[in-house]
């Protein structure tokens, strides 16, 4: 199946979701089906790429599929299927509720599907402009869905962050720039081919490595404040918390490796045009170890439980940038991470959604002992959050123990700094989470114990927690690992 | 004529009109201001076309025309005039220090390229220190401007910046990858100001300190 497929189906439903005529009803339900169809489309496109029966890359002018990309779009469809399943469940309460209306429910659906086609190019697009719209179409497609709620905490969220990742991925595209004109002007590579991201890597010797350099850096403080990198992190923790919890899910959970995925893409040309890691190496431990540190800190004395997970999404990205940095061998756990933390951030969001829903506030203080009041929920909440802790056998554990055992060998005295906040980190939202599920319920008059009925939501949460707790027990095997192997593969430059 | 000639002329005259919009606290000067910075980037833009034979430049001339001196431009000031926003803008700065730290990029700018791989490569080589300057004087804007209207301002100045340094460059892009971009920076322009209309109807005005709501 031709990958254009994907793109007909995404806009499509968001095309025909868009139609005023339709009820409520029937918009939710042209939503979920399409979006399931989608996913289902997006992983029957990835995965003859994936197992290896169709070579292991599709590349033409504007797409560029290999095994890294295919696992991205397999994960970003798998974290599109939870949210519009969510999303359905979100919007009939919503409009139920009368909390919005029917020309915002209309636009919430038109904006979900069009975020999910612009981050699927993203994913795939060879040429590195296009690539450029489709990140910064991301952005602007999620604009208004930050700003959702229209209150004073909502429009301020989407202002930083339509503001500071615009600017930063403007920056990233003098960056973009740079690179083509890198292969240019040393007559590597002629007309349309010094914007292809394949005849970039394949050329990418013949690069002039001071444009190449001064390319880079524009690139990895573009790129990296989309990534939510510290110190270009600010919007992130404000977007993420402000959003949908459906939306809040996708741009946690996959967003975030897809801004990844293409800054590594622009690291393997960098690598090869200065015949060594060494230089970006550093970039990536640098801001990887400030991403882990300010969050791990700010954890500390945080009250409010989305917030948490925004700045829980900064550390993780910096335990990527961390792992990436440590050498070719750390892309291995870099790729175990995303697939984990893909899985449990989306269920910690949509979790969350699920106890905003419930106690319409996002303090911590508000929200506590949910096990007396929802223990479904708050059960998979707590399993969802020891995983995203690096419990085992959630595929973050494995991941990290992958990381600090080879960071340990490579940097000693950073990987135990890494290791120490993470620790604190760890502790610090234990402390919220425990609180959170088991605590001492505040005095709302209702102090019996209530049961929850099953809800959609439910087997959705499940599944993501199986889905990493299975992912984690298969990393361990031979198979697993030679797969994650096989897809830092395509990401690292053999220098 | 000599066009080359007539071309530097009208870099000059961009980078000067920029800096006056960048120095400008009037709403409707600003904007003016940068119309007219972006239609003499399209005349550039045209012109560079023309000396190196370019005719792919011409089109891309005319969609700037059509989206930063006519589209935005209207946009922007109809959404001031909906959410009733002041003329006044609020910067950080007084004019005297915005002309100043103006100068200072000017100055950075003319030693800093002459570091860069870039120096050199470029024919002509003006056009290299206008895109520079025009991204760090955006850049700049955004930063010390205290209102939401200058702050996508400065971005779309440094967005014309960006522009320059890609003709100046890699010379063209495909048409229908450059009417990408143009789209791409339109909508963002337009959900800045949509967003900026917002601010000023649920704060009661468009200073950016007052958005201090989410902090830890």
């Amino acid at each position: 199946m031709h990958p254009f497929i994907l793109f007909v189906l995404l806009l499509g439903t968001a095309a025909i979701t868009a139609l005023p005529q339709l009820s409520d009803r029937l918009r939710n339900r042209i939503s979920g089906f399409g979006g399931l169809l989608g996913a289902a489309a997006g992983i029957a496109v990835a995965l003859p790429v994936l197992s290896g029966s169709s070579g292991s890359v599709w590349v033409d002018e504007w797409l560029l599929m290999d095994r890294a990309a295919a696992f991205l779009l397999v994960l970003v469809m798998i974290v599109y299927a939870a949210a519009t399943v969510a999303s359905g469940v979100y919007l009939q309460r919503e409009r139920s509720s009368g909390a919005i209306t029917e020309r915002r429910a209309r636009l919430y659906c038109v904006l979900l599907h069009v975020f999910v086609a612009t981050m699927v190019a993203a994913a795939l697009a060879n040429n590195i402009v296009v690539l450029w719209i489709a990140l910064e179409a991301t952005t602007l497609s999620t604009t208004l869905l930050v700003a959702f709620r229209r209150t004073t905490g909502s429009v301020e969220a989407a202002w930083k962050y339509i503001v500071l990742c615009s600017t930063g991925i403007t920056l990233g595209l003098l960056g973009v720039l740079m690179m083509s004109y890198a292969g240019k002007s040393t007559g590597a590579l002629v007309g349309g081919d010094a914007f292809l991201l394949h005849a970039l890597r394949e050329h990418a010797t013949g690069l002039a490595p001071a444009a190449v350099r001064w390319a880079f850096v524009f690139l990895f403080v573009g790129i990296g404040t989309k990534v939510g990198l510290a110190p270009m992190h600010s919007w992130l923790p404000d977007a993420h918390s402000k959003t949908p919890s459906p939306i809040s899910a996708l741009l946690s959970g996959v967003l975030l490796n897809v801004a990844f995925l293409v800054l590594l893409r622009f690291k393997v040309i960098a690598d090869l045009a200065f015949g060594s890691a060494t230089w970006t190496n550093g970039f990536f431990l640098g801001f990887g170890i400030l991403s882990i540190a300010i969050p791990a800190l700010t954890l500390l004395t945080q009250r409010n439980y989305k917030r948490m997970l925004g700045y829980s999404s900064i550390e993780h990205m910096g335990i990527l940038a961390f792992a990436v940095g440590l050498g070719p061998f750390g892309m291995i756990p870099a790729v175990m991470h995303m697939a984990g933390h893909a899985l449990a951030k989306p269920l910690l969001f949509l979790g969350a959604g699920e106890f905003l829903h419930r106690w319409q506030s996002t303090l911590i203080s508000d929200v506590q002992g949910t096990m007396g009041r929802m223990p479904r929920t708050a059960a998979l909440f707590f399993g969802g959050l020891l995983a995203l802790l690096a419990v085992p056998p959630s595929a973050l554990f494995v991941s990290e123990f992958m990381i600090v055992g080879y960071g340990i060998t490579q940097h000693p005295v950073w990987t135990v700094l890494v290791l120490v906040l993470l620790t604190i980190a760890c502790v610090a939202m234990m402390r919220i989470g425990v609180g959170m599920v088991f605590g001492k319920p505040p005095q709302d008059g209702d102090t019996e114990v209530q049961s929850e009925p099953y809800q959609r939501m439910h087997a959705v949460l499940a599944v993501q927690l199986i889905g990493v707790v299975a992912l984690g027990l298969w990393f361990t095997t031979s198979s697993g690992f030679a797969f994650a192997a096989s897809i830092a593969n395509d990401l690292i430059a053999r220098v | 004529m000599n066009l080359p000639l007539v071309n530097a002329g009208i870099a000059g005259v961009v980078l000067m009109t920029s800096m006056m919009a960048v120095a400008t606290f009037r709403f409707r000067t600003l904007v003016r201001y940068f119309a007219i910075s972006s239609f003499l980037l399209a005349v550039l833009i045209a012109g560079i076309g023309y000396v190196h034979a370019n005719a792919h430049l011409y089109p891309i001339a005319l969609a700037n025309v059509c989206f930063k001196v006519i589209l935005i431009p209207l946009l922007l000031l109809r959404a001031a005039r909906a959410s009733g926003a002041s003329e006044r803008l609020r910067s950080y700065l007084r004019p005297a220090s915005t002309y100043a730290v103006l100068l200072g990029i000017l100055v950075f700018v003319f030693v800093g390229i002459r570091r860069s791989p870039f120096f050199g490569l470029v024919d002509p080589g003006y056009l290299l220190y206008l895109a520079v300057s025009l991204v760090l004087m955006g850049f700049f804007m955004m930063i010390a401007r205290r209102d939401v209207l200058s702050q996508i301002l400065g971005f779309l100045i440094m967005e014309n910046g960006i522009a320059m340094f890609s003709y100046a460059t890699v010379s063209s892009l495909p048409i229908l990858i450059e009417l990408g971009i143009f789209v791409t920076v339109t909508v963002g322009a337009l959900l800045m100001s949509f967003l900026s209309k917002h601010v000023q109807q649920l704060y009661g005005t468009e200073d950016t300190d007052m958005l201090r709501e989410l902090t830890d």
